[in-house]
């Protein structure tokens, strides 16, 4: 007993790593043999990048219906790639799929919607109501956006729910050209080309030569038709169609009838003409499919939940041996989590941090390494705790990001901030800063809770985990002011100015103010152990400040109507930093710690050798 | 030495206090405080207001209410008085200064001292030649790999902050890194003491096939009367807007008549007169102003995407001696954006222009727009690069060159850096670059490098100790 007892330490470990191995596996294609996992593979252009269908089927499944799967008539959970080909394909099953997610009642009632469970409804269902819909939102458009209120919200979102799902059966439509009829069904035509594409349409054929580029289906198709019916006198004025339009056609027609062993010879065929035609920048498809199936932040999220709950399990017993299991299962999580960044790094050819979904998922794994290697230094389980913590915290507020905008995470960026030697390093360095002072955050939470309401909290824990927060003030400080000033750089180098004190800078110099406080206040004997404690919590809601408050300015934060969900968290969790420092303040001889048997004094310095000023003492 | 060490002690009495870490601490709060307020300030303000009148300042006024959600309905009135960015500024300069005499003490001696000292003074010649920009090429064009450019101006800061980290190390010791860094902040401030006084920003508007020897400083409006009849030059009066105040008279001898100001906009947008209606009657009786009317817009502020103010005036042209009205005129800067060109008021035969435009510096050189490419990513609105190709032409000193200048890719020429800002027109066949004069440029640059150096050998020495007492002495 006492054998097993000891192997769980690499047994649990390597049984997570199984576990995330099984989930990187392609999933076989079920549905009846249609080959769907294969059509979801194929290449397409949406947005400026070059990605497989099934990416921009399960952004498009999530922008409606807050989630990438969907569940058929049957209750069953079905991909969101069965979903888009059943809209681009036109086929009648796509008005029945109950994707379009409107949880507010009022828009529910103005839409004559029944009220149901998980909120989710089909496009026959609101099709009735889309006069209703469309009047409601030129009303609602037309009010001052710090007006609106939730309902006005809501109806602005479910206008746009439905104008994406047109908007991807339009990009697909297989267009009617007849020869008696030809002047007129090519002018009509032209002018739905030309009204689609005022907005960004997926682009699924690829060019048929180096001259040509990415179309819609539906362009192509319109080239192929008119192709078609001019041959051969006009052989030459028309471009050449691609033999893609003609699959997808067969395909589309093929799924229309339920016709499944057509549309997998159709499929087949495409797939041969891409073997022998392969477009651009598609060689990194199979990963992002690998990423997609994968889904690795989800399942490492998972991880670090296991963590935290073990963690908590070693305070109590069996400590030694949890705490090193735990300690491995973060490292396989961690491996996930850095594996899951340099893969999309590969796959966008950007530096990791881009947009504020990487910014969270980067922040995480930043929390969780510099956690392990405290815990490396000071294997008490607090590190762990810490980076269990900032993993699951960070992969949900990356996954909640997502949702809300539900676009690609791996965008192109804007001409300005495209330059990948500053995202490569001020973006980076400021992220790691972020990531420093939320963990020295972290840790000073831990020493107020268990000082407070445990009685764990010993001398020679205090004592570590005062040097943990001082070390990692120091790191942080390092990072946040060289990113800092590498932020003014880019703009020097942009704009020609270094510093323009516009609100995104004034938010990473608050950091660094910050940090360069906390030390100095050590420095000078003005805060001890606690007071380290609590000012490194203060540096949580400084940097949350930075990260999201600014970008919440003039948005969320000062309308008058609603105050919308980011701002609303981010008051509930400056609010929830407050009350822990608060009982941080609360006098030492109330906190449980102090009951010990050995009284709990504050050391005077963390760590000699960490100690970094002239003198201790205020002058 | 007896003199020697009474001085010191003088020193350190006056010092003292100065150098106390709780003023640092409070200054640093001070400084968070001022930077968060000075943020939110940009909810409801331009940026470069809250520049002027929130850092750059002595002392400074915040609204309560931008502290608060609007639906508080706290009065506008209502202001905290706070300490303005110069004062926090120069105290924390000499508060670091002040610690540095009196608590850092030279370690080195004798020999060590001596070439501590040759050391540091030859690492700042060197630093100093790098600042005045000694190595930048005169025409520094940055076409090609933007990383190796910056990599370059990094890599000349992280000499000299190598250079001085070693004359530091000889004459402070174990507090070499805590010197270059703070010597890195005194360079931080400084070159920010510097901009606010000393840098000039400008605009250049080109459109495809013209050439522009002017640029413009579109946070200063003028209203200009130009009588173009001099052959070589124009002779342009200018009014700056200071002068231009609503209800009064502008007289002046230089000027052909004297300017009633009805209306002046700090911001605004032009509507179609048709569209007024019965309410607004249009005060513009000649020009531009019958068919285009300009209403008010509310100011820009920090958080908008609209970056200035774009201002427009109703003025009562009239005859010197007072008796005759010339017409009512709407002057705006936005002629330029409506291709609307300036009014010409006929005096003793004389065709005067007049406009409200923004105020123009005449250079020695020019600059023609060849051509402007827009790109964008492939099915999308999303800008891909923006670039212009120019030629450069400085006849006095026999410069006639082609460049490109793009995104994060600036020309810099006798002493200004052309930056690619943005671009106008349906065709988008016209740029607009941003023209910037900073002396202190390369500062940043080399304090970056401080900073990292000093920081990085600071914490590593100890962190260093700290691992090895950890894991080997154990």
């Amino acid at each position: 007993m006492r054998n097993v007892t000891k192997h769980i330490v690499w047994i649990a470990p390597l049984l997570c790593f199984a576990w995330l191995a099984s989930k990187a596996m392609p999933p076989k294609d079920d549905t009846d043999g249609l080959r769907l996992h294969a059509f979801a593979e194929l290449p397409a252009v949406y947005k400026g990048r070059v990605k497989p269908i099934d990416t921009i089927a399960r952004n498009s499944l999530s922008a409606l219906s807050d989630r990438q799967t969907f569940r058929d008539e049957n209750g069953d959970k079905r991909p969101a790639i069965q979903w888009f080909l059943d809209v681009i394909a036109d086929s009648d099953d796509a008005d029945k799929h109950r994707v379009f997610y409107i949880p507010n009642t009022a828009v529910q009632q103005t839409l004559g919607l029944e009220r149901r469970k998980r909120f989710r409804y089909a496009y026959e269902e609101i099709q009735p109501q889309l006069a209703t819909l469309d009047e409601q939102y030129f009303q609602v458009t037309r009010k001052d956006p710090a007006y609106r209120d939730a309902y006005d919200e809501g109806i602005i979102d479910a206008m746009n729910k439905t104008f994406l799902f047109r908007q991807l059966q339009d990009a697909h439509r297989i267009p009617l050209v007849r020869r008696e009829s030809f002047e007129e069904d090519m002018e009509r035509l032209a002018n739905f080309h030309q009204d689609i594409s005022r907005n960004p349409l997926v682009h699924i054929i690829p060019p048929v030569d180096e001259k040509d580029e990415w179309r819609p289906f539906v362009e192509s198709a319109i080239y192929a038709e008119a192709f078609q019916l001019l041959r051969p006198e006009a052989e030459g004025s028309v471009p050449q169609p691609s033999p893609a339009a003609a699959a997808f056609k067969d395909m589309f027609i093929a799924r229309r009838a339920a016709d499944t062993q057509a549309f997998n010879d159709a499929l087949a065929g495409y797939e041969a003409w891409l073997d022998a035609n392969p477009p651009h920048d598609t060689e990194d498809i199979p990963l992002e499919m690998m990423l997609n199936d994968f889904q690795p932040f989800y399942h490492c999220s998972v991880l670090y939940v296991l963590a935290f709950v073990l963690t908590f399990f070693s305070w109590l017993g069996l400590s030694e041996i949890l705490r090193k299991t735990t300690f491995w299962i973060l490292a396989v999580a961690f491996t996930a989590h850095a594996f899951a960044i340099a893969a999309r790094v590969l796959i966008s050819d950007y530096p990791p941090v881009t947009n504020l979904y990487g910014t969270a998922i980067f922040i995480g794994a930043t929390c969780v390494g510099l956690a392990l290697l405290l815990e490396r230094f000071f294997p008490l389980g607090i590190a762990n705790l810490t980076a269990s913590i900032a993993g699951f915290v960070t992969l949900l507020i990356a996954h909640k990001l997502y949702l809300r905008g539900s676009v690609d995470t791996m965008e192109m960026m804007q001409a300005v901030l495209d330059t990948q030697f500053w995202l490569a390093t001020h973006v980076v360095t400021i992220t790691l800063g972020y990531a420093a002072t939320f963990v020295a955050g972290l840790l000073g939470i831990i020493y107020i809770v268990r000082g407070v309401f445990t009685r764990s909290l010993t001398r020679t824990v205090g004592k570590s985990l005062v040097t943990m927060i001082y070390g990692t003030v120091c790191f942080a400080i390092l990072l946040s002011f060289v990113g800092t000033v590498l932020g003014g750089l880019w703009a020097d180098d942009s704009w020609g100015r270094f510093w323009g004190w516009d609100v995104k800078e004034n938010g990473a110099l608050i950091i660094v103010l910050w940090n360069a406080l906390i030390l100095h206040a050590r420095w000078g004997g003005m805060v001890r152990d606690r007071g380290l404690a609590v000012l490194a919590v203060v540096g949580n809601i400084v940097t949350t400040w930075s990260w999201f408050g600014v970008n919440q300015l003039g948005v969320g934060l000062h309308s008058y109507g609603k105050v919308d969900a980011v701002s609303k968290w981010l008051f509930i969790f400056a609010g929830s930093q407050l009350l822990i420092m608060g009982a941080g303040l609360i006098p030492k001889r109330l906190w449980r710690s102090s009951s010990l048997p050995v009284q709990f004094e504050p050391a005077p310095a963390p760590d000699a050798g960490l100690e970094g000023s002239p003198s201790t003492k205020p002058a | 030495m007896p003199s020697g060490k009474s001085l010191k002690s003088l020193l350190k009495t006056i010092f003292a206090p100065l150098a106390s870490l709780k003023l640092t601490v409070v200054l640093l709060a001070m400084s968070v405080f001022l930077v968060f307020a000075g943020t939110v300030a940009q909810v409801d303000n331009a940026i470069h207001a809250v520049v002027e009148e929130n850092f750059r300042t002595w002392y400074t006024t915040f609204e309560l209410q931008s502290f608060f959600p609007k639906t508080f309905g706290i009065p506008e009135a209502a202001r905290i008085p706070f300490a303005g960015g110069k004062t926090i500024g120069v105290l924390l300069l000499a508060n670091l200064l002040a610690a540095h005499l009196v608590r850092f003490r030279v370690k080195g001696k004798g020999v060590r001292l001596a070439a501590g000292v040759v050391v540091l003074a030859a690492a700042a010649v060197f630093t100093g030649v790098i600042v005045k920009g000694v190595f930048v090429p005169e025409i520094a064009m940055t076409e090609g790999d933007a990383t190796l450019r910056v990599l370059y101006r990094l890599l000349k800061g992280f000499a000299a902050a190598v250079a001085l980290l070693t004359g530091c190390i000889l004459v402070f010791g174990k507090r070499a890194g805590i010197v270059l860094v703070h010597g890195g902040i005194i360079f931080l401030l400084a070159a920010e003491f510097y901009t606010a006084d000393m840098m000039v920003e400008t605009q250049m508007r080109i459109p495809e096939g013209e050439s522009r020897d002017w640029v413009y400083d579109n946070k200063k409006p003028v209203i200009a009367v130009v009588d173009p009849t001099p052959a070589d030059t124009d002779r342009v009066i200018s009014i700056p807007k200071d002068h231009i105040r609503v209800g009064e008279t502008i007289s002046h001898e230089a000027l052909p008549f004297d300017i009633q100001v009805l209306r002046y906009m700090d911001n605004s947008g032009l509507v179609d007169v048709g569209n007024l209606g019965e309410t607004k009657p249009n005060p513009a009786t000649r020009g531009a102003g019958l068919f285009a009317y300009a209403e008010p817009r509310p100011g820009v502020t920090g958080t908008m995407a609209q970056r200035v103010d774009m201002p427009s005036a109703y003025v009562r042209l009239v005859s010197k001696d007072g008796r005759e009205d010339l017409g009512t005129y709407m002057l705006t800067t936005l002629s330029v954006v409506y291709s609307l060109p300036p009014e010409v008021v006929t005096v003793d035969g004389i065709p005067y222009e007049v406009s409200l435009r923004f105020r123009r510096t005449y250079k020695p050189y020019t600059i023609e727009l060849r051509d402007f490419n827009f790109d964008r990513y492939v099915g999308t609105e999303t800008p891909k690069d923006f670039s212009s190709h120019i030629v450069l032409r400085d006849p006095a000193r026999n410069v006639e060159r082609n460049v490109r200048i793009w995104m994060n890719n600036p020309l810099r020429y006798r002493g200004e850096t052309f930056y690619q800002q943005s671009f106008e027109g349906p065709t988008e066949n016209i740029t607009v670059l941003q023209v910037v004069r900073n002396g202190s440029w390369l500062i940043p640059y080399v304090s970056c490098m401080l900073a990292l150096v000093g920081l990085t050998a600071h914490f590593g020495v100890h962190l260093q100790g700290f691992v090895r007492r950890r894991f080997f002495d154990a």
